[in-house]
């Protein structure tokens, strides 16, 4: 028996395959999907990337600029036990089923900017971020893993296209225009998966 | 070279300064230094590249950008001439209206600060036994509504409570000193929540061993 069978499926959630995904309108440059990630995947992921060894990062210019806390890694390319299952699954995840999905939304054929990477980003008190730049032939996407009540108050707040969220739980962001998450006020964490999409030619 | 706004040598605002330390030994002095003076020391310090400081969960929290001064070793002229002065000449003059015998530090350095969106402080007394008093050079040319943050702020905490005492902005050519031995302060500086710079220059200076 093939221990990393579970590859075989998709680590997106059943209900967003068979949700209708089609009646999203193409024209949106920004959308949130909960309950994205298969059931008990996100419980893992989110013990597993705690673990993670984040270091602070400020960055004044680029696609990401602020402070946040962050680790990129790729998952070995072949299976290895030694490495957590979710891990695997994150990375099936961001290479192949999020792009299928988008697709399904936008009707663009699109590829992970970086496949095999995932980056990490953790805020702390003081962290923000301004996601920019992303354009026509791009998605950025975020997929937050965090638990619990948000007040408002709490900041840390994810705002794409003048639309303000909470950073919860199994949700992913995608959007094409920039994206923002504002200064965390809080001795609190919010996890996060950030990445790009970008149409392949 | 006298770096202290001569207004300050005056003998009644000695002896101003001293009847409030010993009322309160928390204070804020305004137009600390010449207005010449101060405008070289934030020309040079506007042009030094700090690093950036933060800590992890489980530790005393702080972010903010830094660079040592050392008093002896420093390169930038304006700023070693500065330094050279505070650990002096201001020492003597802040000794004499405190009533206070007051060293430089043991490793000759102090700091200089800059907090950016996002920066922080977390509440703390500085208290170490050795400190007597506590400084911070206000360096910063923009003002903005508290509510962005960046203030130096007292707080008093008793057994149920923690209340907020007094809240500084952050200041231009200011001088606050606060006692960290017999009588402590907590303090903290707020989270800037708002792109400004807050630039200050901060240390303490000792008792004598």
């Amino acid at each position: 028996m093939n221990a990393f069978s579970f590859l075989e499926f998709p680590a997106i959630h059943p209900q967003i395959l068979s949700s209708p995904l089609a009646t999203w309108p193409k024209e949106s440059k920004s959308m949130y999907l909960d309950e994205i990630l298969c059931p008990g995947l996100p419980a893992e992921l989110y013990h597993s990337l705690k673990e993670l060894p984040v270091q602070p990062t400020y960055y004044d210019e680029g696609p990401a600029v602020g402070m946040s806390w962050r680790c990129s890694f790729q998952v070995p390319p072949k299976p290895d036990p030694q490495h957590a299952e979710s891990l695997y699954r994150l990375h099936r995840f961001l290479d192949q089923d999020l792009p299928l999905m988008v697709r399904a939304l936008t009707g663009q054929k699109l590829k992970s900017t970086e496949p095999g990477n995932i980056h990490l980003v953790i805020l702390r008190k003081g962290s923000f971020l301004q996601l920019q730049g992303i354009g026509p032939t791009h998605w950025g996407f975020l997929v937050s893993l965090t638990p619990g009540e948000w007040p408002i108050s709490w900041g840390g707040q994810i705002i794409c296209d003048e639309v303000v969220h909470s950073p919860g739980w199994n949700r992913l962001h995608l959007f094409q225009d920039d994206c923002s998450l504002s200064v965390l006020h809080k001795h609190v964490e919010v996890l996060l998966v950030m990445g790009w999409l970008e149409m392949e030619p | 070279m006298s770096w202290l706004n001569p207004s300050l040598k005056s003998p009644t605002e000695i002896e101003g300064l001293g009847r409030r330390w010993k009322e309160h030994p928390n204070l804020r002095i305004r137009s600390f230094l010449s207005e010449n003076h101060v405008l070289s020391l934030w020309t040079e310090l506007s042009h030094r590249a700090l690093h950036f400081h933060t800590t992890t969960p489980g530790n005393f929290r702080y972010q903010y950008w830094a660079d040592a001064v050392h008093i002896d070793n420093e390169q930038n002229p304006v700023v070693a001439s500065f330094a050279r002065w505070l650990y002096t000449d201001a020492l003597s003059w802040i000794s004499q209206w405190s009533e206070q015998a007051l060293t430089p530090p043991e490793d000759r350095q102090f700091l200089t600060t800059l907090f950016t969106q996002g920066c922080y402080l977390d509440p703390h007394n500085d208290a170490d036994g050795k400190r007597a008093i506590a400084f911070v050079l206000g360096l910063t040319r923009e003002r903005w509504k508290e509510e962005e943050g960046g203030c130096l702020t007292f707080l008093e905490a008793d057994d149920t409570n923690v209340s907020l005492v007094e809240r500084r902005p952050p200041g231009w050519n200011t001088l606050d000193l606060f006692s960290v031995h017999n009588r402590t302060y907590l303090h903290e500086v707020q989270l800037l929540r708002t792109d400004r710079k807050r630039r200050a220059m901060a240390g303490w200076f000792y008792l004598p061993p």
